[in-house]
């Protein structure tokens, strides 16, 4: 452990949990940055990453990550350091927190077809932190979703399930277009805020499903397109119980599971077939065709004796 | 059937509807699956963005007349059913106008009570105005031009003991239709087809303009054409001096008709681009016409879009489709104009079999108008009625089998679905040119008496 900054932050976290709320150290936010990157490595397993405090008057934190000019694939992280400093306000607040990790995260793609749910299940590692940490605290898991081309979540379908409590909130941001296919659509993601540690607190999961639609995938001759889903992005916000303090911040800490590998999850999407096209193009123009022309000869042998007469001019 | 009497039909289907709105309401809040349509959602959200005094066109999705948003308002502030309610009460004015349509030609009592069922008790239009589609709008006003265009120019007071009649007698009726048609044809474009048919029989009412607008009665007797005594000379006549025709259709109603409802249709048209842009254009107008959806649906067409879609379209695709569609509507008109009910119900079936889309709630398009043909049909329920319902519905229902496996079994049956959708095609000619075969045609205008005519009246 040569590097002294990591082990200050090392030290942070210890501290916070046993002495309490006054260790105030000062940081410069850009050691911050480079604490925070570097402790992938050196804070372990399952422990969480303090990001930094988010101030309640911005709802969701994905919510500028497409607008500076960045791409689905940039480092989440990188623009996370970005936006989040760390105040002195917010370092206090941050040592009630302690240490929590999520013992693992489950993925499993639900139903067949078009319309299927990911079901995210989240076991956090240590369940008496949680029910202690939710005593004091108001505290949501925000699950970010890096939705792939040719599948996408409809917002309204959304704004429903908050409606009906299911989430306590969520956003859809990128290309929310429900009709067009993949090829002419775009990314989005998807951002999720659910209540821990509520009435079901006695379990140890929270259990995240959110429903996703398959677009028409590009032509492939094999007949199915293969779509990848990766892990989502995860958080966790927690804000004191007791709203009095200006000004209002969550806490916002990074939950790692790096248990076991990626979590990606394959959905196969049914593909039309590029060989059919012309045989396509030739059947359908030919019924077509016939059928106009039964039907004109038809209507032609059977009315005629009916044809308009034209009415004597005026 | 005489004990049931139109009133009671009327209100038993009324509380059928606001049963289904209450059940509607109750299945949504409880269970996974909704009974309400995606559709009234989206024009739920655009009714309250008007009336926060916003576009409805934020809401995405939405393609219709602001008029629909603008009759949504209430859903705001009286309750979420309204919508469903106002279209519920349009299905049972559907049911009204074909009454009086009906009793207009002398339809007796109890053929005229089975046709108002066959509306008011058809699974599929108590379903769909309870689900919150705003189809039964159309169908009313529909029904209300062509009742207008019956009455004729004159304001002379019709024996009829409905109170609706006596509304009626009262109104100058090429004005009226002219009126609504315009309005209609910018709510949904596809009553644009039905123009050339109501011109032509608007120039028939000019030869008797002075005079109560005779209709023909409807007779017992089961001539299949209304015209067999006319010599085959005549019809080589009508071929030849089809070029008559064009000058034979100016009159003074036609061209009110036109120029009235072209007027309407441009005024509210320039009114809403005023209001809210080209985003009006685009979604309302030019989406329906430019549509190239490639999801599935019952067009023969939609596998082809999807295969081409990458490629764009060229110019002679987009002919290519257009030209079976036009040459069948041309020879439906043309045939059939004079029997008003009949060709518009047999062009209404044709454009939606060969339209580039077609949805499961086009189908009302023509079910409006099938109850105005009931009567003179000599089809019978056993065996071919029940043949063309069984091949129909068949042919649907394989479809939708396959679209299941497709859409909520994950499986690729791009193909047999695209030949069921060729089927079903199929099956809607059969059924097209059955009920052609059986039909007692019979013009709605009596002719003008002279010589050319009088042989042919039907007697009564």
């Amino acid at each position: 452990m040569s590097d002294p900054m990591g082990s200050f932050f090392g030290f942070l976290t210890i501290a916070c949990k046993q002495i309490g709320t006054d260790s105030m150290l000062s940081f410069s936010l850009e050691h911050e940055a480079n604490s925070y990157n570097e402790n992938v490595d050196l804070a372990g397993n399952n422990s969480p990453r303090f990001v930094g405090c988010w101030p309640c008057f911005w709802p969701y934190l994905a919510s500028s990550f497409l607008q500076h000019g960045t791409t689905f694939e940039s480092d989440f992280h990188g623009y996370l350091a970005q936006e989040f400093g760390i105040s002195d306000t917010c370092k206090g607040l941050a040592s009630n927190i302690g240490t929590l990790g999520i013992l693992n995260l489950d993925r499993k793609l639900n139903g067949e077809g078009s319309h299927r749910h990911i079901i995210s299940t989240l076991r956090f590692l240590n369940q008496a932190d949680i029910n202690s940490l939710v005593g004091t605290q108001e505290c949501e898991a925000v699950i970010i979703e890096r939705l792939p081309v040719g599948i996408f979540a409809d917002p309204f379908e959304l704004q429903h399930l908050v409606n009906h409590k299911v989430y306590s909130d969520v956003a859809v941001f990128g290309d929310k277009n429900l009709e067009l296919p993949s090829s002419l659509s775009n990314r989005s993601i998807v951002e999720i805020h659910m209540i821990i540690g509520n009435e079901n607190s006695s379990s140890a999961e929270t259990i995240v499903q959110l429903p996703l639609h398959a677009r028409y995938p590009p032509l492939d001759g094999s007949g199915y397109m293969k779509v990848k889903l990766e892990s989502p992005e995860l958080f966790l916000r927690c804000r004191p119980k007791s709203l009095k303090l200006e000004p209002c911040l969550w806490i916002l800490i990074e939950l790692n599971d790096n248990a076991g590998p990626a979590k990606t999850v394959a959905w196969h999407v049914p593909a039309g077939n590029d060989a059919h096209r012309n045989i396509v193009a030739f059947a359908t123009f030919a019924s077509a065709l016939i059928c106009a022309l039964s039907v004109f000869v038809f209507t032609i042998y059977f009315s005629k004796n009916n044809f308009v007469q034209v009415p004597p001019v005026f | 059937m005489e004990w049931i009497k139109l009133r009671s039909l009327m209100l038993s289907s009324a509380v059928l509807r606001l049963l289904l709105v209450a059940y509607g309401e109750w299945q949504d809040a409880h269970m996974e699956v909704r009974y309400t349509d995606v559709d009234y959602l989206v024009f739920s959200d655009a009714a309250a963005l008007v009336a926060a005094g916003r576009s409805p066109f934020e809401r995405s999705t939405y393609r219709y007349s602001p008029l629909l948003a603008f009759l949504l308002v209430p859903n705001s502030f009286i309750h979420p059913s309204w919508g469903k309610i106002l279209f519920s009460a349009a299905d049972l004015l559907v049911g009204l106008f074909v009454d009086a349509i009906c009793k207009l030609r002398g339809v007796p009592e109890n053929l005229r009570l089975w046709s108002v069922a066959a509306w008011l008790f058809n699974p599929f239009t108590f379903t769909i105005g309870t689900r919150g589609n705003c189809e039964p709008i159309v169908c009313a006003v529909i029904l209300w031009i062509i009742l207008c265009v019956m009455n004729g120019v004159s304001a002379v007071y019709l024996d009829m003991h409905f109170l609706l009649q006596k509304y009626l007698a009262s109104i100058c009726k090429v004005i009226q239709a002219a009126f609504w048609y315009g309005l209609i044809v910018h709510f949904r474009i596809y009553p644009i087809i039905y123009s050339l048919p109501l011109i032509i029989v608007l120039s028939k009412q000019g030869i008797d303009s002075s005079r109560k607008p005779n209709l023909t009665q409807w007779s017992s007797q089961q001539h299949m054409s209304y015209c067999n005594s006319r010599a085959s000379s005549k019809a080589s006549n009508c071929w030849s001096s089809m070029w008559l025709f064009l000058g034979g259709i100016l009159s003074w109603n036609t061209i009110a008709f036109g120029l009235l409802s072209a007027t309407i249709f441009f005024l509210l048209t320039i009114g809403f681009f005023y209001l809210y842009g080209s985003e009006f254009l685009n979604e309302a107008l030019l989406y329906h016409l430019t549509r190239t959806d490639p999801r599935h649906n019952f067009s023969i067409y939609f596998y082809h879009v999807y295969l081409h879609h990458q490629l764009g379209f060229s110019i002679y695709e987009k002919l290519a489709s257009f030209l079976p569609q036009l040459m069948v509507q041309l020879v439906l008109i043309f045939s059939f104009a004079d029997d008003l009910s009949f060709c518009l119900f047999v062009q209404t079936v044709a454009f939606v079999a060969f339209n580039k889309v077609i949805t499961a709630q086009y189908f009302v398009w023509f079910f409006c108008l099938l109850p105005l043909i009931l009567p003179w049909t000599s089809m019978k329920m056993k065996w071919k009625g029940f043949i063309c319902i069984t091949v129909w519905m068949t042919s649907q229902m394989h479809w939708l089998m396959w679209a299941y496996l497709l859409e909520f079994k994950g499986r690729n049956v791009f193909i047999q679905l695209w030949v069921a959708s060729l089927l079903f095609l199929a099956a809607n000619t059969f059924v097209l040119l059955t009920i052609i075969q059986y039909h007692k045609y019979s013009p709605i205008f009596m002719p003008s008496a002279t010589s050319d005519y009088t042989d042919t009246k039907k007697s009564e």
